[in-house]
């Protein structure tokens, strides 16, 4: 990393930009958005440009990207009164905004904002000829919002030359006006787009396939000699921190889940594959700057050559939880069978975690609910009559598609608020005249299914204790998980030590995950959504780990009241296991294709495996096993537990320590201590 | 028929040639006073962090226990490392698991210090020998791992005439064998040593104390576990034309 890289990094980690940042009292604009009973999308525009025109251009020492943001809070379209109001007529997922989505940003990017002011300006014409309210409506507000942006780029642009900072200036003179031509142009207009889209309230916004989009422009500089590699790395880098310099206000369920992911490699949507000299540069900025964003997603196939796992490798032991692995060879069908074209699926992203979808047409609510499955387990043992395992099993996948039907009913009406800025980005919404909020090309609902290993490992429990031992009863077995196995100490030793577990490679209970994941999925197939789009079903947790835990008393596979679920799709965290290849078997067999809402096998590995002679090499066998098995996705962290256990009682001297959380990295020491104990439980049961 | 084994670890990376699944044999003669793996020391199924641990097993069924990785082994190389423990304490249980396991490529790792009859054996039965090395000299073996040296010399003089591959492994115990010169001590015992890959020198690391906490067993090493470990000069191996590497 150069110097110039190395100081800006630190005036980042140290947060000085905060400095510039003011809080606005909003309060009037909002009186005034009930007063005229303005509409949702004005609100949201209103509150965008308000936002924008109180932005105060600030350049960090020696940056040349810029766009920092000043204004710390945004001002809400409702307040929770009129929210509430709104949520009794429909659901609104999370806050109700556009989110957890891969915008379009490239086209854009290709032509510059004038051109789409122009193409905004005449959609508009034809809307009011036509009188179409809707589409007046969503498009004067995208063109007020383009006039915002611009304004404000206007203004850096001149507090830039005022500044002597020539080379932002200059940037800043073609972009976002005028296409970008060069790499730095693309970085710097993928940055104010970015930001803003941020500004106008959508959240967990992505970044889509970073090194698609921008490897022509990268590649031209290349060719021409105005760019060397290393320059190209220093921009690069230089990009992948602005991401960093304003994402503590971007603050989901924890500090670092605000989902600014991007995907890299696989294959273009002719199915070639699509690696570039640009895929290898971010793996290398991400390794040199360590810092939780972007979010680095590698898309790898059977063609993925070994010198990728190897540069990726590279990244994992560097201890960030980065890249999660994403593979085409079950994604790509698993989307097509659920309905997406095959050129669209080839195309694949993910959303702010884990979650596949298409940037630009994806209008998927990826992360509307999940299912707790150990919760289906525990409510069948309580009221099954069941004489044998397979008539138990069979009241489970009646009460999964119970659980597809209460929640169905829960979605009958969902809405999102509009977000006419963001749906510039949004693959023919202007041609259409309506806001991404009304759906775009897929507008599928994902459910999680949470707690996978932990319902699988009582379903096995319970068959070889209540059924096949017969040592006790269904009641027996309930009573055991209400009293916390209080006084039911040998039955407790011998549920954890003496009952098969997943993650060992043992077929008589990894079957029963094969069946579980299929009919988990099975009870969302044909299921038609309120939105015109399907139902996805996926192995994510997110924070259901804990908050799905805590709902529940123990659990018939010895899980004690109070622990989490482990997250994702990952062995239990009591539950020893031999290593790592008995995981990824395990965890390949079910039919990974039918649960493409995503949700990774998480994987420790201690730190010191990747300092041994060959060690990467060999650690990078791993994501190449589990691609051959037919896993769908993998995030493999590189672990030192004692460091951890160290950060809890110092914190001070870990201030930087990254740690994988579920579908995003963190700094551990601003994890609430639920996660962080939760993270070095899972490191201890992996010698 | 059966043996004792106290745990089945994959993915070792240090146990052998490419990634090897250490199959950790349970009880030993030796009481070395730094053993890392104190649950490895008796033969009985013991206690450690409240878990059993050890087990009793069949060989045929460790076997199909282990042959679930070939597809990986195949894949990717590597196989299976014996260890322990002292696995050739278990000879006749090591030899059926071993045929058993054939073709993967077998590993063990051996003190020496079992009957020249068994280590003979035990060294037919793998492609590659780990052969520990602690001490040159006889009373400070007997005093810091209470043994007789003499059978480990025994041994390692067979070792050192035959045919079977094998890699030298050095404990590097502070006070207790990294003593001035003592790579020429160790030097000197690999005299005319035809089918030796390489030494490799393994520092002793003061985690060794955790395990003996989770078993509630006492930890009394005869050496201070703190002080200083003399580097190693390497050249001096490579002047014998001894490739050694520090691990």
């Amino acid at each position: 990393m150069t110097d110039r890289m190395q100081q800006l990094t630190a005036w980042v980690l140290d947060k000085k930009q905060a400095v510039w940042r003011k809080q606005i009292n909003w309060g009037l604009l909002q009186l005034r958005f009930s007063d005229e009973n303005r509409s949702a999308s004005d609100r949201i525009t209103d509150g965008f440009c308000a936002v924008l025109s109180q932005e105060t251009p600030v350049f960090l020492p020696g940056e040349r990207i810029a766009f920092t943001r000043t204004v710390e809070n945004l001002p809400e379209p409702y307040t929770d009164a009129e929210m509430s109001e709104l949520r009794k007529a429909a659901f609104y997922a999370e806050k109700g905004r556009v989110f957890n989505i891969s915008p379009d940003y490239a086209s854009t990017i290709a032509v510059g904002l004038d051109a789409r002011r122009s193409e905004v300006a005449d959609r508009l014409k034809l809307a009011e000829q036509e009188n179409d309210a809707s589409a007046i409506e969503f498009l004067s507000n995208a063109l007020r919002s383009i006039d915002a942006v611009l304004a404000l780029a206007d203004r850096y642009r001149e507090e830039a030359k005022k500044s002597g900072l020539d080379e932002v200036a200059a940037l800043l003179a073609q972009v976002p006006h005028g296409p970008a031509r060069t790499y730095p142009e693309a970085l710097q207009m993928l940055r104010i787009l970015h930001f803003c889209v941020w500004a106008e309230g959508e959240y967990h916004n992505g970044l889509g396939r970073f090194d698609q989009y921008l490897w022509p422009y990268l590649q031209a500089d290349l060719d021409a000699g105005s760019l060397t590699q290393d320059e190209a790395l220093e921009w690069t880098e230089e990009f992948f921190l602005s991401c960093n310099r304003d994402s503590d206000l971007y603050i989901g369920v924890q500090q670092g889940d605000n989902g600014q992911s991007l995907m890299l490699g696989g294959c273009d949507r002719q199915g070639n594959l699509a690696y570039n000299p640009l895929t290898y540069l971010c793996l290398t900025a991400c390794r040199e700057l360590k810092l939780i964003d972007p979010k680095i997603n590698l898309r790898v196939n059977k063609e993925t050559p070994m010198e990728v796992f190897k540069a990726a490798t590279e990244l994992t032991k560097v201890g960030i939880g980065f890249p999660q692995y994403a593979n085409d060879d079950v994604v790509i069908p698993g989307l097509v069978k659920l309905g997406y074209s095959l050129e669209d699926a080839r195309d694949y992203s993910v959303a702010a975690c884990w979650e596949f979808l298409i940037p630009g047409c994806g209008m998927d609510i990826a992360n509307i609910t999940g299912v707790s499955l150990p919760a289906v387990v525990d409510r069948v043992m309580r009221t099954s009559q069941a004489k044998d395992f397979e008539s138990f099993y069979a009241e489970v996948r009646q009460q999964l598609v119970k659980e597809a039907d209460k929640i169905c009913e829960m979605l009958r009406v969902v809405k999102i608020l509009p977000g006419p800025f963001i749906s510039l980005f949004c693959t023919g919404r202007v041609q259409a005249g309506r806001d991404v909020c009304e759906g775009n090309k897929y507008n599928n609902f994902g459910i999680h299914g949470t707690g996978f290993s932990v319902a699988v490992d009582s379903l096995e429990s319970i068959k070889k204790w209540v059924f096949e031992e017969h040592r006790l009863t269904l009641q027996q077995m309930t009573k055991a998980c209400d009293s916390d196995f209080k006084d039911e100490e040998q039955l407790l030793n011998d549920i954890r030590f003496h009952t098969p577990k997943m993650g060992n490679d043992i077929e008589e209970v990894d079957g029963i995950g094969v069946r579980l994941l299929a009919d988990f999925a099975a009870s969302w197939v044909g299921r038609k959504n309120c939105r015109g789009g399907i139902y996805r079903a996926g192995t994510g947790s997110a924070m259901y780990y804990v908050w799905h835990a805590n709902e529940l008393p123990a659990t018939a596979d010895g899980r004690l009241k109070g622990a989490p679920f482990s997250a994702n799709f990952s062995p239990s965290l009591d539950v020893p296991v031999n290593g790592p290849i008995s995981v990824v078997k395990s965890f390949t067999k079910p039919a990974l294709i039918d649960a493409v809402n995503g949700g990774p096998l998480t994987m420790e590995i201690h730190d010191s495996a990747f300092r041994m002679e060959d060690g990467l090499e060999k650690v990078a066998c791993i994501p190449k096993f589990f691609v051959e098995r037919g896993g769908h996705q993998l995030q493999i962290n590189a672990v030192n537990r004692d460091r951890m256990k160290d950060a809890q009682i110092h914190p001070e001297k870990h201030r930087h320590m990254i740690v994988r959380v579920w579908g995003w990295s963190g700094y551990f020491v601003e994890l609430e201590k639920p996660y962080q104990d939760q993270i070095i439980k899972r490191v201890e049961m992996n010698p | 028929m059966k043996g004792t084994i106290f745990e089945i670890r994959e993915f070792c990376l240090q146990d052998g040639p490419g990634v090897r699944t250490t199959v950790f044999f349970k009880g030993c003669p030796l009481r070395c006073s730094w053993c890392h793996n104190p649950e490895g020391l008796s033969r009985d199924i013991e206690t450690m962090r409240g878990q059993p641990c050890g087990r009793v097993v069949e060989a045929s069924e460790l076997a199909g226990e282990l042959h679930k990785g070939d597809d990986f082994f195949q894949r990717f190389g590597g196989g299976i490392t014996f260890s322990g423990g002292e696995p050739f304490a278990q000879i006749d249980f090591l030899l059926e698991l071993a045929s058993l396991l054939k073709p993967l490529h077998l590993v063990a790792e051996t003190s020496g210090f079992v009957s020249p009859a068994d280590y003979k054996r035990g060294a037919a039965a793998v492609d590659i020998l780990y052969q520990d090395l602690k001490h040159w000299d006889a009373d400070a073996f007997s005093t810091h791992c209470k043994g007789d040296l003499s059978l480990v010399m025994d041994n390692l003089t067979w070792l050192k005439q035959s045919n079977v591959p094998h890699v030298i492994r050095i404990p590097l115990i502070p006070g207790v064998n990294d003593l001035p010169g003592y790579e020429e001590s160790f030097v000197s015992l690999l005299n005319g040593d035809k089918a030796l890959q390489r030494v490799e020198l393994l520092p002793y690391h003061v985690t060794a104390s955790v395990k003996y906490e989770l078993m509630n067993k006492p930890y009394k090493p005869t050496f201070d576990p703190s002080a200083e470990i003399r580097k190693p000069d390497l050249d001096i191996f490579k002047q014998h034309n001894i490739q050694a590497v520090l691990a």
